[in-house]
């Protein structure tokens, strides 16, 4: 920890900013104090402090948006245990914890996840069963002497994001992580000794951070736009397999000790890829022109008689969807009026209308 | 010949690498040789793009854009096509960085040299309105940001407004910066309106040597293994480090077409560039890991007629 953190003690009271940078750059010397004068374990109990950062609903709900541009499988899955993944890294606990590396949010990487569904097949299926399945999820590497060439996985694993769920204004965003204790009692054997495991040895108690119980994830699985019938079955039969393989094996580490197990919050469910909003010139004009309408409060049954004298042809020359967003627009302006909601459905009628113009 | 800028987004950390090193990192990013700054060359763009419409229906519309396809692989296949592609994309070059801080969580940070860069991309002219102008030059380890009321980056000790970035805490100019926040709004408008904000709060500038340190040392790089399904252990040399710029960066290029060359596909220029940057969908996979989810990008670009320049 550097000295100049220091002067940041007021900023830094309510959990660190940044799980994963605290998690990496501020921890003090490991000391085996008592609780309350150790700077070790203040910092771990800080650390448990750490909250979702506020903007990370904005860049969660983008990133659920970006995932339907393409056929996805997607679930939200909950932490039935404590989940641990990326023990392995390097850390000043000795313990490594995998936290996204913008958001400092817990996160499941997509290759673990990968990792996770190609054991469980191993496992769970006889290998002429799936042989085909593992073969399409995964990906093959060449063979030159059959010369077999080597094809890519069709799946995408995307890494599963913490899922941010709303919160009032006022409230604390939820907690992430919790401290984790786990005891060596025979370190010399550990520790590659030739005498055999004994009872002598004192118990070593290691402390670090692990993702709390029910933390939940956005699981995401995608092919991309244009896929046939066949690989979007595939698709989902690999998402439920992964729920499966998560619920019963678990992802990360100490799986063996009941860490890393995650349950489904309902079904798999496939989106096939949705069109996405175009930049439109005469689109935006439109609406820029019904908003000038609604500043100033024209008469509605105005707006209608200039919408069909001057609106419907240009906008008619727009595709579908741009003018279907238009239609909802001028929904949303013209409402429940009984003595015009005929008239303004007519006209919406005739902007849908299947065009003839074939541009 | 038009060009428009075009702005990338990673969604999902994104390794663009070069395939070997000789340094710490096995995979290292690609960078721009010169300058050091991180790149996704223009050919992985198009190359993405192409195959994002390999399910059109119209493909002669496709080889009008992006001209025609080879028909064998190799330098046999170098035959002189009948018509070339109308389309020319440029190189990704790193605009704004994701850097942790820890005040914050994050800022967006960028540098004197990128803004002009940026500036060059645009050249000089938006159709919508003027390109914001020059940043000032900084002093070496200073920063400012566009508000100081504002920015979500600053914490102030003992008077003085700092960040706390990764390994540096940097001073901030105790003024506000207006030609910066007239960056943060004109990079803006290529995004959706309730993601502008973050921007704005989020962008600091510093000087042009802090920042290619940080863009050496600020990136993300992921330890990946791969396990012996005979053994359950790592298997042999399948241990290897590998660097990805961070989910949030942002990128910017320009891309360029002329009329379509194509002898039956007639497009004017402008079409050409809408069709490359209005294809199906904004989500594009770029770079390699592509099966572990690296790469999610939205490729953004300003309302048409907004950033426009004819050369």
């Amino acid at each position: 920890m550097r000295n100049d953190l220091r002067g940041l003690s007021q900023a830094l009271e309510d959990g660190p900013a940044h799980a994963g940078l605290a998690h990496e750059r501020y921890a003090p010397v490991k000391d085996d104090l008592e609780e309350k004068e150790s700077p070790w374990r203040k910092w771990l109990q800080w650390m448990e402090e750490a909250r979702v950062p506020r903007d990370y609903t904005v860049a969660f709900s983008r990133w659920r948006e970006s995932l339907r541009q393409w056929h996805t499988a997607s679930v939200t899955v909950r932490a039935a245990s404590r989940l641990l993944v990326g023990h392995g890294n390097a850390s000043p606990t000795g313990v490594g914890l995998t936290l996204h590396h913008t958001w400092g949010v817990p996160v499941i990487p997509g290759s673990s996840l990968k990792g996770v569904l190609a054991a469980y097949l191993r496992a769970a299926f006889e290998p002429a069963e799936v042989e085909v399945a593992c073969r399409r999820l995964f990906g093959v590497p060449g063979d030159r002497l059959t010369g077999q060439g080597a094809t890519t996985g069709e799946v995408i694993f995307h890494d599963a994001l913490w899922v941010a769920s709303p919160v009032k204004k006022e409230e604390k965003t939820p907690l992430m992580l919790a401290r984790d204790v786990l005891t060596v009692h025979q370190k010399t054997w550990y520790g590659g000794a030739t005498a055999w495991p004994n009872d002598y040895d004192s118990p070593n108690p290691v402390a670090f951070l692990s993702v709390r119980p029910e933390g939940r994830f956005l699981l995401a699985l995608s092919v991309a736009p244009g896929a046939d019938a066949e690989s979007v079955t595939l698709l989902r039969w690999a998402g439920d397999r992964l729920c499966e393989a998560l619920s019963q094996c678990g992802v990360g580490g100490k799986t063996s000790a009941g860490y890393g197990r995650l349950t489904a919050e309902g079904e798999v469910v496939v989106n096939p890829p949705r069109a996405v909003s175009r930049p439109s010139p005469v689109r935006d004009e439109f609406k820029t022109w019904l908003d000038a309408q609604r500043e100033a409060k024209t008469e509605q049954r105005k707006v209608l008689e200039d919408f069909e004298s001057e609106w419907l042809r240009r906008l008619s020359t727009l595709p579908l969807g741009a003018r279907e967003e238009c239609a909802q627009a001028m929904r949303t302006l013209v409402k429940k009026n009984p003595k015009l909601q005929e008239r303004r459905d007519d006209l919406l009628a005739r902007l849908l209308a299947p065009s003839t113009s074939n541009h | 010949m038009e060009s428009r800028a075009y702005l990338l987004q990673a969604l999902s950390p994104l390794h663009v690498g070069t395939g070997r090193s000789v340094g710490v990192i096995d995979l290292p990013l690609m960078r721009m040789r010169a300058t050091g700054i991180p790149i996704v060359p223009g050919s992985s763009l198009k190359g993405v793009l192409r195959d994002s419409r390999k399910h059109d229906s119209d493909k002669a519309r496709s080889d009008a854009i992006f001209g025609p396809r080879r028909e064998k692989p190799g330098p046999e296949g170098d035959q002189p096509g009948e018509y070339a592609g109308a389309l020319v994309v440029g190189d990704a070059r790193l605009l704004a960085l994701p850097v942790r801080g820890f005040v914050g969580t994050f800022a967006m940070v960028t540098s004197p040299l990128l803004l002009a860069l940026a500036r060059r991309d645009w050249g000089g002219r938006m159709g919508g309105g003027e390109v914001p102008g020059p940043v000032a030059p900084l002093a070496k380890y200073q920063a400012r940001v566009a508000s100081l009321k504002n920015s979500a980056c600053l914490y102030r000790h003992d008077g003085q407004p700092r960040v706390y970035l990764e390994d540096l805490d940097l001073e901030v100019e105790n003024k506000d910066d207006s030609v910066l926040a007239s960056w943060a709004e004109v990079l803006g408008r290529a995004l959706p309106s309730e993601e502008r904000d973050m921007l704005m709060r989020r962008l600091v500038l510093v000087d042009d040597e802090t920042m290619s340190f940080l863009w050496e040392t600020a990136t993300q790089v992921d330890t990946r293994v791969s396990i012996n399904p005979e053994t359950g252990t790592a298997a042999q040399g399948q241990l290897w480090t590998e660097e990805s710029l961070p989910a949030e960066t942002l990128l910017m290029g320009v891309m360029a077409a002329t009329r379509a060359w194509h002898p039956e596909r007639k497009l004017e220029a402008g079409e050409v560039l809408s069709e490359a940057l209005g294809g199906p969908g904004t989500m594009l996979q770029l770079g390699g890991k592509a099966t572990v989810g690296r790469g999610w990008c939205r490729l953004l670009s300003w309302q048409s007629g907004g950033s426009e320049g004819r050369r």
